[in-house]
Order: structure tokens, then sequence, then C-alpha cells
């Protein structure tokens, strides 16, 4: 994992992580020291896209096999944050979800409905084990 | 990632205030002690958000999840003291149209 800098590209991390939540409770924290003094709201809007992405890689993507990595890829640059997330699972049908949200009494659910919402960019690899957030501000 | 204070009123009602972030990672303590709170009888219970900063999709599931457990026992969850995020998040995903939320 690094955290670089240079005069266009603010931050960049980069990191191989098993499929846990304390490996991203951990990029989570390294994240905050790149976020500086940008504004709070969009802090919270781009920590929140960080964490579903990195989660439903883990949790669904990988399922939490112990052998299976969430590579991440955060670049911000001036105006706008890249997130870029893949797992070694086999994927799944993005298509089908883009654009359901689940009903408000339905525990789960909602983890591409917030990427829809917060982020200004949605993109999904085609076998769907990849995912790239943009969100400019 | 589990601490948290609970207060209990009496024996139905209780306040709960989380002292960290309500996410993926800390989902599975703060579940175990507002089962406990519910298999002792609490039916009305108080989550005081005022010292939460994030709460993601695992979180939103864990208190709707806690809300449709006291609802069926006939009692009802409430949020309290959401930081503006917060409470534009569960407006957002309309949660507030299954229980009570309110922000600072």
């Amino acid at each position: 994992m690094k955290c670089n800098t240079t005069p266009r590209l603010v931050c960049e991390l980069r990191a191989d992580m098993p499929s846990t939540l304390a490996a991203i409770e951990e990029f989570i924290r390294r994240f905050r020291l790149c976020q500086g003094n940008i504004r709070e709201k969009s802090a919270f809007a781009e920590e929140l896209l960080l964490r579903e992405a990195l989660t439903n890689a883990a949790v669904h993507g990988n399922r939490g096999v112990s052998d299976r990595y969430v590579h991440c890829v955060v670049r911000r640059k001036p105006g706008r944050l890249v997130i870029a997330v893949w797992d070694d699972g086999s994927g799944f049908s993005w298509r089908d979800v883009l654009g359901s949200s689940a009903a408000p009494s339905v525990p789960g659910g909602r983890g591409i409905a917030i990427y829809q919402h917060y982020a200004t960019s949605v993109r999904f690899s085609s076998r769907g084990n990849g995912l790239t957030l943009i969100r400019r501000f | 990632m589990t601490n948290h204070v609970s207060t209990v009123q009496d024996e139905s009602q209780a306040l709960i205030r989380p002292e960290t972030d309500i996410v993926a990672a800390s989902v599975a303590g703060l579940r175990s002690r507002l089962r406990g709170l519910i298999g002792a009888g609490v039916r009305d219970l108080v989550m005081d958000l005022s010292a939460v900063q994030m709460v993601d999709s695992a979180g939103l599931g864990l208190l709707i999840s806690a809300h449709n457990s006291l609802r069926k026992a006939g009692g009802h969850l409430s949020v309290v003291h959401a930081s503006p995020d917060v409470y534009e998040l569960f407006r957002t995903m309309r949660i507030h149209q299954h229980f009570s939320v309110s922000a600072d």
C-alpha cells in the first residue's frame, strides 16, 4: 500500500487486501489521510462510496473466501475522486440490479443505490467483478 | 468497533448511544447488544446517533432489522440526533418512511 503525491495527482492509494472487514477498516484509515481538507459533505460521500465498494467486493464478490483478495486503487485529482475496486470472485449480473432500490422495510440491497446516488459515474466490468466509481466535486 | 453506551429506562424502554460508526465492521457487536435488549423485553428503543459520523448499508440493514423485530413485538425503533450527512442518507434511502429518524 502506498500514497503518492504529485502536483496534478493529489493522492493515490493502492492495496491488495484480504477479504476481511479489518483490512477494509485499515484501508479506510489510510484513505482519510488522503482526504485532506475537502468539504465535509463530500468527505462523507467519498468514504461511504469506498466502504460500499470494498465491503461488496469482500462479502459478496469474494464471499469472504480467505485466499481471494480485494484490489483497490483510489486516485484523487483536482476536482474528482476515482475509486476502482475489483475482486477475485466470479462477478454478478449487475445489469439486472442497476436502478433498483430496496423497500424501506428490507434490510439489504442498498449498495448499488448508494453508488448511484453519491457517485457521478458508476461503471462495472462486463463480468461484474470490477467497479469504477467517479465522484466530481 | 463495538463500544456503545445504553441505558435501560424501564422494562420496555431503552436508549442506546453507539460510540463508534455503524458500519460493516461494527454491526456484529451492536446487533448482539440490540438482541439482548429486545430479548430482555425492551419494546421502544431510542438510538442516539450523536457520536456516529458514518453509517453504511450494513448499518442501515441492522437498524431496519432491529425495527422489524421490535415492531413484531408491538414496539418501535427511533433514531435521534443523526448528523446532517447521516440524516440525508436515511432520507435518500427512504428509511424515514419505515421508522422515526430525526437530525440534530
